[in-house]
């Protein structure tokens, strides 16, 4: 550990110093603020320029880590760097750039039912877990607060199913959550809609179908557990000193990879109940949760397009081009039976518009 | 790589160090105020410029190690040379910074080019003499404190016994003494033996300006516990527990990320902290743990923005916050280049903008205004028009002057109050 190089004394003040090149202002420039001995301020009514928008944020070729911090975030991430109003066309080219309009449609408008928000939300959050987990050194803080944030929901999500059940048959809206504001009277008329249409076609058979709305859910939520679970623990071993072993118990329930896949495509189904009903057609009622323990998951849901929650729907595949760690290669073994249905898809954007589309229909109920 | 990272003064106020995203750290001094013109205070000038940290690479587990600085904290001046600590995710640094303006001539066994003299041809023996030269200043790293941290360091502060200092990650906090570079005590460790239930990070910490054994951190869920090392070796146990109830009418899906800590100051008179969220600024008494004592809105209007800034990452951006020397004025970053100052006792706050498209050098700032809705007036900005990748993460206010340093991406801007 040598001597730092010296530079930049005194003496050379005459060369340019590094700085002055990249415009620094020094000194020299001087204000005014409110303060016992100060003059006050004045709102100055002169005319000053607002700077223009910027051209568009080039994009970039790889994710890297520069996604996660710095000024180079937003910029990397999307074009969403300045607040889409509303009546902005842009081209539906990416799916980034449609979540884009998704999340401005999620500020600006007040109509938007509250499950579909709800819904919003938890997918940009999957989404982003998702991105999180392809690199190499996800950020734990982000991951802990986006996980956080997935758990909240899905809480949420699960108290209000848990009242379901009771309220249906009335036609009567359960509850609102805890998030006042909202517009109740916008809930009472989409959530039946969705929902009621289904308990007035079977309603003999209720009984039935309850068990398997609530498998659903209590399926979709400890794979969704597992799902954060997998991510932490992956971020535990990619940053700890820890022998992978003790990380990644033999004993686990499931393996990471799939069932998170699987569990992206079952929040989509919870939406779409018809469909649903045709995916868990084979199982038995009885107890679905110990039944999915017992099996291999990726048997399961072979012929489950996963297309539009694979995560490599932007990048290429997971083959990531360091030298694999324990935890990427036990992906890399799961992931493959979960993509053989989707091998064939064509550019992922497309059939993701059109789905998204689709269950905004249905959510909706136009 | 030219990106600002970090902004601190020294204790006197006379060096401002700047860290940036390559590693660099750069000093600049402020000039000796001379008596020929009055009107021209102090400018500050580049002093030094060294490469604290290169990018490395940890090939145990094939990751990057990003050499950008993430804090550089001055230590009180004891001689004639300077002392700093600048870190990056995984190794903090202490740096010397001294002059050198002599330079001994007249060596007995080298010529004046260094070169060895043949010692049979020497004949008389003298004694060098210190001549003096052209200032250099040298930056030197007199130690390394590696391999403690797992995870990203975000904080670093100095004990205000001198002889330690904190490195805090996003789990654990560890404590130095800068004579030792092998060992370090680990104070706190909020790392759950279950990753898996892991639901809170720390975000930043710092010791009481006074008293060397109370420190504070903040965590990722909107929380500041204060620790007093004299309880126990782990400070897992907090002494106090500062948190404020959520308020029932603002919740939203975003609550929670909206209420992570980004940044925590003590004041320096060591009675209040000050933390930073993502929408306010809190003021606490030390005293009273329920809430704070003062909140001020940095931006509310980007409350109805949540989700667009949640897509595009910037609700993650961290902002820190400063106290001026006499503790009445606090100042944080915001976006479009903005930078907005509250003052504790008028109760009055302004926004100043830092771009040199809109401020002459010696021009006093317009305050500037962001209009939410409704008709806007000739000088606001709309909320729809501000620039999300501008913003301002990092300012520093001098120590006794009303001097700031204001980093907006890549240029810093100094700004002087105006004295008629």
């Amino acid at each position: 550990m040598g001597a730092g190089p010296a530079a930049g004394g005194r003496g050379a003040r005459s060369s340019p110093s590094p700085w002055a090149g990249r415009g620094v202002a020094c000194g020299g420039e001087e204000l005014r603020w409110p303060g016992p001995g100060g003059g006050g301020s004045r709102l100055l009514l002169e005319g000053v320029r607002v700077p223009a928008p910027l051209r568009e944020p080039a994009r970039p070729a790889g994710e890297g880590r520069a996604a996660c911090e710095g000024a180079g975030g937003p910029l990397a991430r999307s074009s969403s760097r300045f607040m889409l109003g509303r009546g902005l066309k842009r081209k539906l080219s990416d799916y980034e750039e449609n979540m884009a309009g998704l999340s401005s449609a999620f500020d600006s408008s007040r109509n938007l039912p509250y499950p579909l928000k709800r819904q919003l939300v938890l997918n940009m959050c999957l989404t982003k877990l998702q991105t999180y987990k392809m690199l190499v050194e996800p950020n734990l803080h982000r991951s802990v607060l986006i996980a956080n944030t997935v758990r909240q929901i899905q809480e949420e999500m699960r108290q209000e199913s848990s009242q379901q059940p009771i309220n249906v048959c009335n036609g009567i809206a359960p509850n609102p959550p805890s998030y006042p504001g909202i517009d109740s009277s916008g809930i009472s008329l989409h959530l039946p809609s969705g929902s009621s249409q289904q308990e007035s076609n079977c309603c003999n058979s209720w009984s039935a179908e309850g068990p398997i709305e609530n498998s659903l859910l209590m399926v979709s939520d400890d794979d969704m557990s597992s799902a954060i679970s997998s991510i932490l623990k992956d971020l535990d071993f990619m940053e700890d000193i820890s022998p992978p072993t003790s990380l990644v118990p033999a004993g686990d329930d499931e393996p990471p990879k799939s069932p998170e896949n699987t569990c992206l495509k079952l929040e989509d189904d919870r939406q779409d109940l018809k469909g649903a009903e045709c995916v868990f057609g084979s199982f038995e009622i009885s107890n679905s949760t110990s039944y999915l323990k017992d099996l291999a998951i990726d048997d399961i849901f072979e012929d489950i397009d996963t297309s539009m929650y694979d995560s490599d729907f932007c990048s290429p595949p997971l083959m990531a081009p360091r030298p694999p760690s324990a935890a990427t290669e036990e992906t890399l073994k799961t992931f493959p039976s979960c993509n053989s249905s989707s091998t064939n898809n064509i550019p992922i954007c497309r059939t993701d518009l059109s789905e998204l589309d689709h269950i905004m229909e249905i959510l909706v109920g136009s | 790589a030219d990106i600002i990272s970090t902004v601190e003064f020294n204790h006197t106020g006379e060096l401002l160090a700047t860290g940036d995203k390559g590693g660099r750290v750069v000093i600049f001094q402020r000039e000796q105020e001379s008596k020929n013109q009055p009107h021209r205070r102090g400018e500050y000038n580049v002093y030094s410029t060294f490469q604290s940290h290169e990018p490395e690479f940890d090939y145990l587990k094939s990751l990057e190690i990003e050499e950008k600085i993430n804090k550089i904290r001055w230590l009180p001046q004891q001689n004639a040379a300077y002392f700093l600590l600048s870190t990056n995710d995984k190794t903090v640094k202490l740096w010397k910074v001294s002059e050198r303006d002599k330079r001994p001539e007249g060596y007995n066994l080298k010529d004046e080019d260094g070169r060895l003299r043949d010692p049979s041809m020497i004949t008389m023996l003298r004694v060098p003499v210190l001549r003096p030269m052209d200032l250099m200043v040298e930056a030197t790293p007199r130690r390394v404190f590696a391999n403690a941290h797992t995870y990203h360091i975000n904080s670093i502060s100095v004990n205000s016994d001198y002889e330690t200092y904190m490195s805090a990650d996003d789990l654990r906090i560890n404590l130095w003494n800068f004579e030792i570079t092998n060992q370090s005590f680990n104070i706190v460790d909020i790392k759950p033996a279950n990753m898996e239930e892991l639901t809170e990070v720390i975000t930043a910490a710092e010791f009481h300006p006074h008293h060397c054994n109370t420190f504070v951190y903040s965590s990722s869920k909107g929380t500041i516990r204060l620790c007093d090392m004299r309880a126990s070796a782990l400070c897992d146990r907090h002494s106090k527990f500062f948190e404020e109830p959520e308020d029932p009418s603002n919740r939203s899906f975003f609550s929670e990320i909206i209420s992570s800590i980004s940044d925590v100051k003590f004041s320096h008179s060591g009675r209040y902290i000050m933390t930073r969220d993502y929408l306010t600024v809190k003021v606490w008494d030390l005293n009273m743990e329920n809430r704070p004592i003062e909140t001020y809105q940095v931006h509310d209007y980007l409350r109805s923005k949540l989700c667009s800034l949640y897509e595009n990452d910037c609700i993650f951006d961290k902002f820190e916050c400063v106290w001026n020397g006499s503790d009445s004025v606090i100042m944080t970053g915001s976006y479009n280049n903005f930078f907005r100052m509250f003052d504790r006792n008028t109760k009055r706050d302004v926004t100043l903008e830092a771009s040199r498209e809109n401020s002459k050098p010696r021009a006093i700032l317009k305050p500037r205004k962001v209009c939410v809705g409704g008709k806007r007036r000739k000088d606001e900005i709309s909320v729809d028009s501000l620039d999300f990748s501008k913003k301002i993460l990092h300012t520093a206010w001098h120590p006794s002057e009303n001097i700031i340093a204001v980093a907006a991406t890549n240029n810093l801007y100094i700004f002087q109050d105006k004295v008629n």
